[in-house]
């Protein structure tokens, strides 16, 4: 496990993290969600030891990663938003590469990549220039290739822009795969749709601060209980809105009839007497559902814009 | 044994490319026309008087041997002055620095395997430079002096281009400041050793501003490799007269040593740069600006 303690960074004046903190678990996907210069590239940068922090800790095994460099570099591997390649080399030859910047050399450099092109499907293509590969192709390959010294923690920033569907399905399950080899996966996205079918955790960033954190299905089930009730009247709307006002847990009642929507701050026992409460007192009801929120909606109500969703 | 990824890399890269195969060819193409139709000169020239005039394969040496050092000059910034900035431009150095590998097992990869290149170069062209041979009058070990100190050199320009693709982020700015510097280097500082003759009084100028300026002439590759030619020609008056010896005040041990000085010096300022190069990759980058 990797724990990352109050980051700070700042570059001159600018301060770009203020005390970012959060873990790393194996097996886990923590995606990082913010704004353009919330901090989620530096944070990455960070992590993989290509800039120093102001401050702070990032700690495995009781030793601070960002005070042993080679231990880092080591035990982290990192995908940057903008992967560069080397077009004119094949691909066992830019795996090769990685491998003896990373100390392996040989059979085990051989048997190490071969086992990497084979996960991220190819293995068919090992002898291929890599200009020839499509795009998708070629982030595989990235991918393959930050996991070939097999590090515990895979930093990937935006690793899923510019993908086709399949092939972010493909990459997807790639990620999910190394996750169950134990291996803890840091991915930053702007594509909150994607975040929410690959993460397990996340962590919301804004202004160099991660403000919210935690499970996907956590953080979800609270966004979803801060939704509003829509509730679709067929006759009784009276009835119905004096049952509301009445209700303790209703907090703002907003009519377009036939359409109610309530602020309803009770869980989902609540929810289903609320239901039973109005049925009994005659009203009938055409539609009774909670609003659903994905990360997009979270994101906004957190970051308060709606300038960076994509 | 120590290997270094960067330059295995490198070496794959740019023997793959066709350009490089091209410039070899270009080169051996310009080298040959000049020696062959000097060599024809020669030749008819002998037909018509009857008798060898040895001199004459002195002086075919002596222009193949500048030539092909003018043209090492010409290529070695193109060659190096891209390095770095190219990786940067590339997206790549982001990807090399966060793995095992250092700025400067980078630095030296790159350097190696430039050197590489050159040593090709140098090697492609010995077919020509042996035509000297044909008549004798040049030793084997004078054609190791003249082929290690090109390569001497390319080290040295090669080191300086590299600071400088390290320095500034954008290969264009790199190359012309490279090429600056090369120029610099060989024409400007015969031009400092110049600057007293621009006063109307020469005695304005004090010996010793005259004698430092003089020791500038160290840092030039031109003027070492000049002295070698002249020594190979059997003679090293010439030379002598550039330094204006002996009514300056540079001093005899620097001029009787002058190729060890001289390699003393640039090799010096080679290590300089390389330190530089280094140095502000590991600041720079791991501060967040590179």
């Amino acid at each position: 496990m990797l724990t990352i303690n109050q980051l700070f960074k700042s570059y001159g004046t600018v301060s770009a993290l203020n005390g970012v903190s959060f873990q790393l678990v194996p097996g886990q996907i923590f995606g990082l969600i913010g704004r353009n210069g919330a901090g989620k590239t530096t944070t990455m940068r960070i992590l993989s030891g290509l800039i120093p922090a102001n401050a702070g800790s990032a700690i495995y095994n009781n030793i601070d990663l960002l005070h042993n460099h080679k231990l880092l570099k080591q035990q982290v591997g990192f995908m940057p938003d903008f992967f560069g390649i080397y077009h004119n080399l094949k691909v066992y030859e830019y795996m090769e590469f990685f491998a003896a910047a990373q100390g392996l050399y040989g059979l085990k450099a051989r048997n190490r990549w071969m086992e990497l092109l084979d996960m991220v499907d190819m293995i068919d293509y090992s002898d291929s220039f890599i200009e020839n590969l499509s795009r998708g192709m070629q982030q595989r390959l990235c991918l393959a290739r930050v996991m070939i010294h097999s590090p515990h923690f895979l930093l990937l920033d935006e690793p899923l822009s510019g993908l086709d569907p399949h092939n972010r399905n493909l990459f997807r399950s790639i990620i999910r795969q190394f996750c169950e080899d134990g291996v803890a996966v840091l991915l930053t996205s702007h594509d909150l749709n994607n975040l929410s079918y690959i993460c397990t955790h996340i962590g919301i960033m804004q202004s160099g601060k991660i403000v919210l954190q935690g499970s996907l299905s956590d953080v979800l089930h609270d966004v979803n209980t801060s939704n509003p009730l829509s509730i679709f009247v067929y006759e009784g709307a009276q009835t119905a809105i004096q049952i509301l006002k009445l209700h303790p847990l209703v907090k703002t009642i907003s009519i377009d009839l036939p359409h109610i929507q309530v602020t309803f701050t009770g869980d989902q026992q609540e929810e289903a007497y609320l239901l039973k409460n109005l049925i009994e007192q005659g009203v009938l009801i055409q539609s009774f559902h909670r609003e659903q929120g994905g990360l997009d909606r979270l994101f906004l109500r957190i970051t308060n814009t709606e300038e960076e969703i994509t | 044994m120590i290997r270094n990824p960067v330059y295995e890399k490198e070496l794959r890269m740019t023997y793959r490319s066709i350009r490089i195969i091209a410039i070899i060819m270009i080169f051996n193409i310009i080298l040959a026309l000049v020696g062959i139709s000097r060599l024809s000169y020669i030749i008819n020239d002998m037909h018509f008087n009857g008798s060898a005039e040895y001199s004459a394969m002195l002086q075919l040496y002596i222009l193949i041997a500048t030539i092909e050092f003018l043209l090492l000059i010409l290529i070695i910034p193109g060659q190096t002055s891209t390095a770095i900035s190219g990786e940067r431009e590339r997206r790549t150095l982001d990807t090399i620095l966060s793995t095992t590998i250092t700025p400067f097992t980078l630095i030296i990869g790159k350097l190696a395997a430039s050197l590489n290149t050159i040593a090709l170069f140098i090697l492609s062209s010995l077919p020509v430079l042996s035509l000297v041979f044909i008549y004798g009058g040049i030793q084997l070990s004078d054609l190791i002096l003249l082929l290690g100190y090109m390569l001497f050199t390319a080290a040295c320009i090669g080191s300086a281009s590299i600071c400088f693709s390290s320095l500034f982020r954008r290969t264009a700015t790199s190359i012309i400041t490279s090429y600056g510097f090369t120029f610099f280097l060989f024409i400007g500082t015969l031009c400092l050793t110049e600057l007293p003759a621009l006063f109307s009084n020469t005695n304005a100028v004090s010996p010793t501003i005259k004698t430092l300026l003089l020791y500038f002439l160290l840092f030039n590759p031109g003027i070492t490799f000049y002295y070698i030619m002249n020594i190979q020609a059997g003679s090293s008056t010439a030379f002598m007269k550039l330094l204006h010896f002996p009514h300056l005040y540079m001093t005899e041990f620097v001029t009787n040593h002058w190729i060890l000085m001289s390699i003393l010096v640039q090799f010096t300022v080679s290590v300089l740069f390389l330190f530089f190069a280094v140095r502000h990759l590991k600041n720079n980058f791991y501060s967040g600006k590179a």
